[in-house]
């Protein structure tokens, strides 16, 4: 009888059955959004496409060049950028949200979108081509968190603290060059350019340059999943963790790493999108609990499928493209205000 | 003594008296109130002398209207980005010339006053247009005019309708020149329409018009004007149906369509660096219009060929590039002299005009 | 033998405020530690200090033989655990979870627990009595089944040295007594304990050692039976104290009353 009771305590909240629901559903809807387009192509042309192309089938193409490319090269990579984003979007807030011990904490909250903005804007007012912008947004977005780190030090360790003042002083700051720059910006052409790469796109990613965007989000994420636990020990407060034996100096440096990587890499190519980072670790929350141990995993499954869902909505909707950052605020903040009333602003 | 300064006041008095009454005199004569392309009325000077062109369009317009003279301040790029505009008006180098003028950015009042402004070119900005009430300068809503052309004389009227405000403000030459530029419009539209009115459906080719930043080819025009003007030339428009002055549209909409024929808008930075891009980058490979090397850059003159008054010319153009066999007679050369002569006063070279259509760079005199 | 703890001319000073001046202090194995004293004499500073949280300005401290200084977070979160007075968690964690926080010092930095370690902590739960609440929310029990819970996290290092900050203050009487019960198995078991506390009576059936500080400094020093006098008694907390003893069941049990004057 005492077994079974300690067995039935000791089984995991979220039981292998529902993990793999989360993840059949995940890969489901990434596997439909390349079955959806602008374009009407049939089902059994686009699995075609598929087998020839990644799987090395033999199969003679009995379909146009133009439908080839749009689905190994718009919509394949598309669907994989959306995916990387969302799920590193909402690791990093959920990371971020453990490691701040507040729930109104957004990846973004260390000066990384202002920063790399800035960096896009002078980039496109000096007509630089798109992998240069892309290039500069990238450094601008880590050189924002790095001003933030240091200008939060206090002799060995930078207090939490004083990390979201320093991060609010930063962003405040980048913005202001922003404004600069779009107010000193050409009107007629460089500053809608601004406006529109601002408001977010999914659609500017070649598939040669998707191994540049997909690898550091991947790298990070993955350290991210390796120390969700301790995120467990961090959240209890920094000095009951280091008196637990945890590092706390080393395990902010790393997840502020790994999160300033996601983030500058998806501002970079992908412009800004907030309101991912800031919901969905809070929907995971209710879904599987707040041990990060299945926060993680969850935050990237559903922020997979959220932005992969929003990204389609975008391209789909009309000809004109819906710039994405417009779209996640319009759905993710009134399901943030939802939640925030049914959970009474608490974490359960 | 006394009735000495008893007599001096008076004087005074009297010579106050009549000279007021001289000054309001004067003042009646001197402003009149016109409506402006928004349907305000503004009350202006009778004959500016001193002519802020600040929408882009503006400054080709007053120049082609004969109003070169009258011109007290442009936007720094009408001196210095378009090849055409310092050699067909030499003195614009020397014009005053202001920075940072777009549709939704504050100006600086002050700067206008310093020139001596006493008519403003402007846009649709309520705010702004506000500020220079407040200062006392006219200010006039060009370039605003939001409706869709239905029909070809819809479209006649619409294309002039800036000119025409334009050249009754300027009034005298003007007004002729206008006569003549709306005349040869009009020979234009008509002679067009009688070889493409009876084009099949099947036969128009499919144009896709680009604005561009950067390399990005899928800025472009909601439909608006360009619509008929396509029509027009025996082609037909897709363009995405709403979103805003300059929705994107994503790469599969573009593949979707498949157009034959591409135009690349001078709007963004370099329109021949997204030709470039677009001939080498395998997204565009299966596109019609790279296959068959359809893709051109729209000219550009004292502004834009297609903007202000030399869209009259650029239809030409337009309607060689999508029916070459219709228009073979055309000589686009020699319409450029023509048109430069005629309108521009300015003795066009055959070289001039064949840099013209290949899309001339100036670099030395540029300032992007 | 070495002390396992050995505090030698220790001065820290908060900013410009001196809180500790010269203290002395050796303490071995198994021994139980009771510092005592008024609010703000620096009894939870000195604790702090010797968990390595503040940075000496003077003086030494040596765990185990070894500066204090030369141990990384992790080792000595293997030698030492420190149970915090309760507090309220800002995620609502099961109590197994939080209990199971303490193996940390033992796992690898990319490593969560395993299934032994879960086991582990739920042993460790059942040993004080605690095991109804493992799959209860933190957030929802009690002050005093809170505390109870950071014991048994703290355990989870399997330290031998724990400190202890004032373990019984917001408890009320029967989970006082509850802990004080659970600190004296613990010292039957070995493990060194270093804990501050308001209440002096504590100290007699718990304490081997007791030091007394006044600000800045000791008042006195040493094993209970000498120092737990009405004089030292008086001297550090300002007002008189009044020691009684009484026999019951043929056990000598002390107790101490402040006297309550005009």
């Amino acid at each position: 009888m005492k077994k079974t009771d300690t067995n039935k305590i000791l089984e995991p909240t979220v039981s292998t059955k529902r993990w793999l629901l989360f993840i059949a559903i995940t890969f489901s809807i990434f596997f439909v959004s390349l079955f959806l387009g602008r374009m009407t192509i049939s089902p059994e042309t686009v699995l075609k496409i598929l087998g020839k192309n990644l799987l090395m089938l033999p199969i003679e193409p009995d379909w146009e060049q133009s439908i080839e490319i749009a689905v190994m090269r718009i919509r394949l990579p598309r669907a994989i950028i959306a995916s990387f984003v969302g799920a590193g979007l909402s690791m990093s807030g959920a990371a971020f949200q453990g490691m701040f011990h507040n729930p109104l904490v957004s990846p973004f909250i260390l000066g990384v979108s202002a920063g790399a903005s800035v960096g896009a804007a002078l980039g496109l007012v000096m007509e630089q081509p798109l992998v240069v912008v892309q290039i500069i947004s990238f450094c601008f977005g880590i050189l924002a968190v790095v001003l933030t780190y240091f200008t939060a030090r206090i002799y060995k360790t930078t207090p939490i603290l004083m990390l979201v003042l320093a991060g609010t002083v930063v962003s405040a700051f980048f913005q202001a060059m922003l404004s600069l720059i779009k107010f000193l910006a050409d009107t007629e052409d460089k500053l809608p350019a601004i406006t529109f790469w601002l408001m977010g796109s999914m659609g500017s990613v070649n598939i040669e340059d998707l191994l540049f965007a997909v690898l550091p989000m991947g790298i990070s994420m993955l350290v991210l999943f390796l120390v969700r636990w301790r995120l467990n020990v961090f959240s209890m407060g920094e000095q009951e963790a280091r008196s637990l034996g945890l590092n706390t100096e080393v395990l902010k440096i790393l997840i502020i790493v790994c999160t300033t990587l996601i983030t500058a890499t998806s501002v970079a190519f992908c412009g800004v999108i907030g309101w991912v980072g800031l919901v969905i670790p809070h929907l995971c929350r209710m879904l599987v609990g707040p041990d990060h141990k299945n926060l993680i995993p969850a935050t990237f499954l559903m922020g997979a499928a959220y932005l992969l869902v929003i990204d389609n909505l975008c391209r789909l909707l009309s000809a004109a493209e819906v710039p994405i950052g417009i779209l996640t605020a319009v759905i993710g903040a009134p399901i943030f205000a939802y939640l925030l009333r049914k959970t009474k602003g608490g974490w359960n | 003594m006394k009735r000495n300064s008893a007599l001096v006041i008076v004087v005074l008095f009297l010579m106050a008296v009549v000279l007021t009454g001289c000054a309001s005199g004067d003042n009646q004569a001197t402003t009149r109130t016109i409506t402006d392309m928004a349907g305000n009325k503004v009350e202006i000077p009778v004959s500016p002398q001193k002519i802020a062109t600040m929408t882009g369009p503006s400054y080709e317009m007053v120049f082609m209207l004969g109003g070169k003279d009258r011109i007290g301040l442009v936007r720094s790029d009408h001196a210095t980005g378009y090849p055409l505009a310092l050699l067909t008006n030499p003195d614009l180098a020397n014009y005053p010339t202001i920075k940072g003028v777009g549709p939704q950015t504050p100006v600086n009042v002050e700067q206008f006053l310093n020139a001596g402004v006493d008519l403003v070119l402007y846009y649709n900005n309520a705010a702004e247009l506000e500020k220079f009430k407040m200062a006392g300068i006219p200010a006039v809503v060009i370039n605003a005019i939001t409706t869709v052309p239905a029909t070809t004389e819809e479209y006649l009227e619409q294309s002039s309708a800036n000119l025409k405000l334009l050249s009754e403000i300027l009034g005298g030459e003007a007004v002729e020149r206008y006569e003549k530029w709306h005349a040869y419009l009009r020979k234009n539209v008509e002679l067009i329409a009688e070889r493409t009115k009876d084009i099949k459906e099947e036969d128009r080719p499919v144009v896709y018009w680009g604005n561009t930043w950067g390399t990005n080819i899928l800025s472009s025009y909601s439909r608006g004007t360009r619509n008929i003007e396509m029509e027009l030339c025996g082609a037909t428009l897709v363009a995405p149906e709403e979103g805003g002055q300059f929705p994107e549209i994503n790469k599969e909409q573009l593949l979707e369509w498949d157009p034959d024929i591409i135009f690349v808008d001078n709007h963004g930075n370099a329109p021949e660096l997204v030709i470039e891009d677009m001939y080498a980058n395998k997204n565009w490979e299966s596109l019609s219009a790279v296959k068959n090397k359809q893709l051109y850059r729209v000219p550009s003159g004292v502004f834009f060929m297609d903007k202000g008054s030399s869209n009259a010319l650029l239809l030409l153009w337009l309607a060689k590039v999508i029916h070459p066999d219709l228009f073979a007679d055309i000589d686009m050369i020699k319409e450029l002299q023509y048109y430069y002569s005629t309108f521009y006063d300015y003795d066009l070279s055959e070289e001039e005009a064949q840099r013209i259509l290949e899309g001339w760079v100036d670099e030395e005199n540029l300032v992007r | 033998m070495q002390p396992i703890v050995s505090v030698s001319n220790l001065s820290f000073a908060y900013q410009n405020k001196q809180v500790l001046r010269n203290i002395n202090l050796d303490i071995y194995e198994g021994e139980t530690v009771c510092l005592l004293g008024p609010n703000g004499c620096g009894k939870t500073t000195l604790l702090n200090c010797i968990h390595n949280t503040l940075h000496i300005q003077e003086g030494k401290i040596l765990i185990c033989g070894r500066d204090v200084n030369t141990y990384s977070v992790t080792e000595l979160a293997r030698l030492m655990g420190y149970v915090f007075q309760e507090h309220t968690a800002p995620f609502p964690y099961t109590s197994l979870e939080v209990v199971r926080m303490g193996r940390t010092p033992h796992l690898g930095f990319f490593q969560s627990p395993s299934k032994q370690d879960t086991e582990f902590a739920y042993s460790i739960m059942e040993e004080l009595g605690i095991a109804h609440l493992a799959t209860k929310r933190y957030t929802n029990i009690s002050g005093g089944e809170r505390q109870l819970v950071l014991i048994a996290r703290t355990l989870c290092q399997e330290p031998k040295i724990i400190l202890f900050d004032e373990p019984t203050s917001h408890l009320d009487y029967k989970n006082q007594a509850l802990v004080l019960h659970i600190l004296k198995k613990l010292s039957q078991r070995g493990i060194t304990i270093i804990m501050t506390s308001h209440f002096p009576n504590h100290v007699w059936n718990l304490g081997d050692k007791v030091a007394m500080m006044g600000y800045g400094g000791f008042v006195a020093m040493g094993n209970v039976e000498e120092v737990m006098t009405e004089e030292n008694l008086s001297r550090t907390y300002g007002i008189d104290v009044h020691i009684y003893e009484v026999v019951k069941n043929g056990k000598i049990e002390r107790f101490c009353t402040p006297e309550i004057g005009l």
